[in-house]
């Protein structure tokens, strides 16, 4: 019993003794948000959309999934890559920025969503739909220092 | 850079929505060039929980007015689950509906137990008040049965209708109210649209008819006039005629024979046509007492004239 104790003690000294990374501290910090779009009518009678914090959210709601980016290093990030997988339960909606780049095939291939095309059940070739993007991406060649930043994309909850 | 542009796109549903209590998770990937090194960042993991849409929808099924009259009327209706999470419904049936010529009564709420859209007394099984469905999964729809009564003394024609309403069983309220935690896995629950409550009219038409008897006698005499004395025989003739939108069923014609005369056997007649006095397998039947003829079903806007005879006693 003795035995097994000091083993267990030694492997825990092990576990904390060794660093657990290699690397320097990253300049770069990459935060992700959700957020809640709801249209709202004003004082004034006018309709408009805010965003909320979303405590309550229902099928057909519609979200912004997004990262912020902050380099709070001291030099530049060349070549910024940021990938989102498109999670299973919501579906990106026909207004998001026609440049992003999008896979709709789980991000094997990627373009722009007016590029692409899915093969249907009848074997016939026809442009991808919004509903269809698996993956988005953005591609930033460079984002100086203290720079910081945000990116997003719409999604209607399915 | 990817910031969203158009808003206020509708809300639409899907066929298949999620199900409440769904935790949706989104993780960015990031990557750049440090020196030479491509480093990865990974980004915290949101986090969405689906909450529980409480969406009934009620169907009236009858196509157009059911015809009712007085006595027991069954309408149908359809609740469905048109939420994301499973839910039992509270139902209602309202009689009283403004603009009703006649109010009909509740008897019972039944579910279609057997599935096969006909109520089946004894079969289908009647929900006790207050009346609750069983829990039905999202996309699930139930067939109710409402058993009513129809009074007495409506007029052909006369319309009635009664409100059927599904609330959730969570709960209702204004468009987006929220019950905290009520919802399934934890989740909230929140009225959709509907409010969380579903209403359906059953509408109703009385097709009622009436039986109208007019009696008259033709008195002959054994001197060959028509006058009513001892040994004279007085010939009746009783037109039954139905009017309204409905057949009469089992419509049975009786009819006393006066004191001081007597009937005379073989006299009793339909349409012209001899019915025996025994009862038997025609219509007709004859007694020292009285006479019977049973016209069975007769169709609206038919008459029939049932003719017998008594002779005045000496």
């Amino acid at each position: 019993m003795k035995l097994l104790l000091t083993i267990a003690s030694t492997a825990l000294f092990t576990a904390l003794a060794t660093p657990s990374a290699a690397e320097p501290p990253s300049p770069l910090e990459l935060t992700g948000f959700v957020e809640l779009e709801r249209a709202v009518t004003d004082e004034t009678g006018e309709r408009r959309v805010e965003r909320i914090e979303p405590k309550v959210v229902v099928p057909g709601d519609r979200l912004i999934f997004g990262t912020r980016f902050a380099n709070i290093g001291t030099q530049p990030i060349e070549r910024f890559v940021v990938s989102n997988p498109v999670p299973a339960s919501v579906s990106v909606t026909p207004d998001i920025d026609p440049d992003v780049l999008v896979s709709v095939d789980g991000g094997k291939s990627w373009g722009r969503l007016g590029e692409l095309e899915v093969v249907d059940a009848d074997g016939n070739r026809r442009a991808a739909q919004a509903s269809e993007i698996t993956n988005v991406r953005w591609v930033l060649s460079a984002i100086a220092s203290g720079e910081t930043g945000q990116l997003e994309f719409p999604v209607t909850v399915r | 850079m990817g910031i969203a542009g158009a808003i206020g796109v509708s809300a639409a549903k899907a066929a298949d929505p999620t199900p409440a209590g769904i935790v949706i998770e989104s993780t960015a990937q990031a990557s750049y060039d440090d020196g030479g090194i491509t480093r990865n960042v990974t980004s915290n993991t949101v986090q969405v929980r689906v909450d529980e849409l409480l969406d009934p929808v009620a169907t009236a099924l009858d196509a157009g007015s059911l015809e009712v009259r007085p006595g027991p009327a069954v309408l149908s209706f359809l609740v469905s689950n048109a939420g994301n999470g499973p839910e039992a419904f509270n139902l209602e049936v309202v009689t009283s509906v403004a603009g009703n010529a006649f109010d009909t009564t509740l008897d019972s709420i039944a579910v279609d137990t057997n599935s096969n859209a006909t109520y089946d007394p004894g079969i289908d099984q009647i929900l006790s008040a207050p009346a609750v469905t069983e829990i039905l999964a999202p996309g699930a729809s139930l067939t109710i049965f409402v058993i009513l009564s129809v009074p007495d003394g409506i007029e052909d024609g006369a319309q009635s209708e009664v409100s059927f309403v599904a609330r959730a069983a969570t709960g209702n309220g204004a468009p987006g109210n929220v019950f905290a935690g009520a919802g399934e896995n934890g989740s909230d629950a929140i009225a959709g649209l509907s409010g969380g409550e579903a209403t359906a009219i059953g509408q109703m038409v009385a097709t009622t008819s009436i039986v109208a008897l007019q009696k008259s006698g033709t008195v002959a005499d054994p001197f060959g006039g028509s006058a009513a004395v001892p040994g004279a025989t007085i010939t009746y003739n009783i037109a039954a005629s139905v009017t309204g939108s409905a057949q009469i069923d089992d419509l049975v014609i009786t009819d006393q024979i006066p004191p001081g005369t007597q009937y005379v056997a073989g006299s009793l007649a339909l349409d012209g046509t001899p019915l025996s006095d025994v009862a038997d397998s025609d219509a007709g039947e004859a007694t020292p007492d009285a006479i019977t003829v049973n016209l069975g079903t007769v169709a609206s806007g038919s008459s029939n004239i049932i003719t017998f005879a008594v002779l005045i006693a000496e």
